[in-house]
C-alpha cells in the first residue's frame, strides 16, 4: 500500500499493546524466555485485554438494545467529540516530544576553545578539550530515567494508536450518514429461512452483519478511546506532578 | 566441632545526619574518607576497601558488650589468602575473616600432652574463621552483607552487624541503620501456601544428683526437646510468630525452679509445603526479637574443613552466585525496571 499505511498502522497497534503490557517498569527479567517471564507477561496480558473484554460486552448489550441505528444527533455529537480529541492528542503528542525524556548525558563532549595570551594579544590558540560528563547515575536516578523513556514511549503510542481510532470511528459514523437507510435497519425484524434462499436474502444477510459489526465496532472503540484518555490524563498528571516533586 | 553452618543475611542502610539529602555509598567515601568526584569508581571502591580492612583493627571491630571481636590476623592464619578481597565493579567485598569471643580466664589443655596446658588470659581472643560477603554499592544508599556462622555459639553475625553500621558513621553520617533481610528464594514457602509444621524448643540440662542407679549417669547431661504441633494441620506459616508468643511463657520445671520456653537454648519452627514438598527451619534470632531463615550450609556445600567448616572457596562461589542470580535483583530498586524496546 502506499506510503506504507499498513506497515505503520499494524505496527502502532502492536506497539501500543506491547508497551500496555510493558507499563512504565518495563519487563525486567535478565533471562528472556524464562518460565518466570512468561508467567508475569501474561499476567499483564491478562490485565491488558481485561478492560477490552470488558467493553466488548458492554458494546455488544447495547448493540442488542437499538432497535434501529445511530440517531443523527449520536453521530454529530460523537463526530465532533472524536473530531476535538483528535486536535487534542495531535497537540499533545508533538508537544511531548521533547518534554517526557530526555536522555541523561553520561557521555564525552568535545569543545574547541581560543586562548589569548596577555604577552602576546593578537595570537590566538586553539584547543580542543574533551569534557567528560562526571556525574554518575545513582540506582534512584536510573530507575527515574527508566520509568521516563518508559512512559514517554506508553504516551507516544497510546495517544498515536487513539488518534488513528478516532479517525476510523469518524469515517464510520460518516458512513452511518452517506447509507443512512442501509445503517439504520431495525435488525430484529429480519430472520433466517434456509429454505428461501433468493440474491436478495442474501443481500439482507450481508447487510444485517454489517450493521452489527458497523454499531459494534462504532460503540467498542469508542469506549476503548475514551478509557484510554482517562488514563493518558490521569497518568500525564501524576508524571508531571512527580517530575516537578523531584 | 563446628556444627551446622549456616548463612546469615542483612540490609543496612546509610543514615546521612541531614535527612533530606539522599547519600550513596560514593557520597560517603567522598565525604569522609577523602575520595574526590572525578575519581573513577574503581579508585573510589578501592579506598572503601582500604578502610574497611583497616577497621578491621580499629575501635569497631570489638563489642566489649558481647565480649566478641572480629579482626584480620596474618600469623597463623591458614586462611589468610583467602583474606577479603575487593570486586570493585560489582562493589562487594568479601572474603575470610577472623572472630570470636575474648574476656574469659582459663586455660587451653593440650590434647596431645596431659600435662601440659596453656594460659587463657583475659585479653586472649578465640578466633575462628568465618566467612562474609559485604555489597557497598557506589550508586546506592543501601549495602547488603551475608555472613556464615557456625552454631549459636560460634558466630560473630551481631558483632559484625555491630562493625559494619559503625564504620559507616562519620562526621555527616550517622551510625548505618541495619535491618534483618531474607532471599525472596527462601521466603517463598511463607507465600505459597506454606503451613507451620512445629515450633520447637531445645535446652541442654546437666543432671548432678547422686544415684545408686547406675545407668543414671549414663545420662549425664542431655537435651530437653519440647515440641509443639499444632492440631490443626493448615495453621498458615505466617501465624508462627503468632503461636511462638503463645508457647513462650510456658515453663519447664527443672530442680524446682521454672525455666521459661524463651530462655531455652534453642528454638525454631518448621514449614511445610505440600506443592513444593519443602521443609524449612526458622530460628528464632534473641538479639532481634525476630525469626529468621535458616539457610543451612549442609546441603548446599559438598566440602567441609575436618572442623565442620565450610570450604571457603566453596562458599565464596555459592554466596557470589546467590547474590548475583536472586539478592541483587531484590535489593536494587533499579534491577525492577527495564527499559522498553
Amino acid at each position: 500500500m502506499s506510503l506504507n499505511l499498513y506497515k505503520y498502522v499494524v505496527d502502532l497497534r502492536t506497539q501500543s499493546l506491547n508497551s500496555e503490557i510493558g507499563g512504565i517498569n518495563g519487563i525486567p527479567f535478565k533471562n528472556k524466555g524464562s518460565e518466570k517471564e512468561e508467567k508475569e507477561k501474561n499476567k499483564r496480558k491478562r490485565d491488558a485485554y481485561g478492560y477490552r473484554i470488558v467493553i466488548a460486552m458492554i458494546s455488544m448489550a447495547i448493540v442488542c438494545s437499538l432497535k434501529t441505528g445511530f440517531e443523527d444527533v449520536f453521530v454529530s455529537y460523537f463526530s465532533s467529540v472524536l473530531s476535538i480529541l483528535v486536535g487534542l492528542f495531535i497537540t499533545a503528542l508533538v508537544f511531548s516530544f521533547d518534554k517526557f525524556y530526555t536522555k541523561a548525558d553520561d557521555g564525552i563532549k568535545i569543545y574547541n576553545i581560543d586562548v589569548n595570551e596577555e604577552s602576546v594579544p593578537d595570537v590566538d590558540k586553539s584547543y580542543t578539550i574533551a569534557v567528560k560528563n562526571n556525574i554518575s547515575l545513582t540506582a534512584g536516578d536510573k530507575v527515574w530515567d527508566t520509568q521516563s523513556h518508559n512512559y514517554s514511549l506508553i504516551f507516544a503510542y497510546v495517544t498515536g494508536y487513539n488518534i488513528v481510532l478516532c479517525i476510523i470511528v469518524i469515517v464510520l459514523l460518516a458512513l452511518n450518514t452517506l447509507f443512512e437507510h442501509e445503517l439504520n435497519i431495525n435488525i430484529f425484524k429480519y430472520y433466517l429461512d434456509i429454505k428461501d434462499i433468493t440474491l436478495n436474502s442474501l443481500g439482507n444477510l450481508f447487510l444485517v452483519v454489517f450493521n452489527i459489526i458497523h454499531r459494534f465496532l462504532v460503540l467498542y472503540w469508542i469506549g476503548f478511546v475514551l478509557y484510554r484518555t482517562i488514563f493518558l490524563v490521569s497518568s500525564m498528571v501524576s508524571y508531571m506532578t512527580t517530575k516537578i516533586r523531584k | 566441632m563446628a556444627t551446622n553452618p549456616k548463612l546469615e543475611f542483612y540490609c543496612f542502610e546509610l543514615a546521612p545526619k541531614n535527612e533530606d539529602e539522599e547519600k550513596t555509598f560514593k557520597d560517603f567515601i567522598i565525604d569522609e574518607l577523602g575520595g574526590r568526584r572525578s575519581h573513577s569508581d574503581h579508585q573510589l571502591f578501592i579506598r572503601c576497601y582500604d578502610y574497611f580492612v583497616k577497621q578491621l583493627s580499629g575501635e569497631h571491630a570489638k563489642d566489649d558488650k558481647l565480649k566478641k571481636r572480629v579482626k584480620l590476623e596474618k600469623k597463623n592464619n591458614k586462611h589468610y589468602s583467602k583474606r577479603p578481597s575487593a570486586s570493585a565493579e560489582n562493589y562487594i567485598i568479601s572474603g575470610v575473616i577472623n572472630g570470636g569471643p575474648y574476656g574469659r580466664d582459663g586455660l587451653i589443655s593440650k590434647s596431645d600432652d596431659d600435662n601440659d596446658n596453656d594460659p587463657l588470659k583475659e585479653t586472649n581472643t578465640i578466633l575462628s574463621y568465618f566467612y562474609f560477603l559485604a555489597y557497598l554499592p557506589l550508586d546506592y544508599d543501601k549495602g547488603f552483607f551475608m555472613i556464615h556462622s557456625n552454631s549459636n555459639d560460634d558466630s560473630i553475625t551481631r558483632v559484625f552487624k555491630g562493625f559494619i553500621t559503625k564504620i559507616f558513621k562519620g562526621k555527616y553520617y550517622n551510625t548505618a541503620r541495619p535491618s534483618s533481610y531474607c532471599p525472596q528464594i527462601f521466603k517463598d514457602d511463607f507465600k505459597e501456601g506454606a503451613v507451620l509444621g512445629t515450633v520447637q524448643f531445645q535446652n541442654t540440662f546437666v543432671e548432678n544428683t547422686f544415684s545408686t542407679n547406675e545407668s543414671y549417669y549414663d545420662f549425664g547431661a542431655y537435651d530437653i526437646k519440647i515440641i509443639a504441633t499444632p492440631k490443626n494441620k493448615s495453621v498458615p506459616a505466617e501465624a508462627a510468630p503468632g503461636f511462638f508468643e503463645i508457647l513462650r511463657k510456658k515453663s519447664f520445671v527443672f530442680r524446682d525452679k521454672n525455666i521459661n520456653l524463651e530462655e531455652f537454648e534453642k528454638a525454631n519452627y518448621t514449614t511445610k509445603n505440600k506443592k513444593s514438598k519443602t521443609e524449612r527451619t526458622f530460628e528464632w534470632n534473641k538479639s532481634d526479637h525476630d525469626f529468621v531463615p535458616v539457610v543451612q550450609l549442609k546441603n548446599r556445600i559438598n566440602s567441609f574443613y575436618p572442623d565442620g567448616t565450610p570450604d571457603f572457596v566453596e562458599l565464596h562461589q555459592f554466596c557470589i552466585d546467590i547474590f548475583h542470580n536472586e539478592i541483587i535483583g531484590e535489593i536494587r530498586p533499579d534491577s525492577y525496571v527495564a527499559k522498553l524496546i
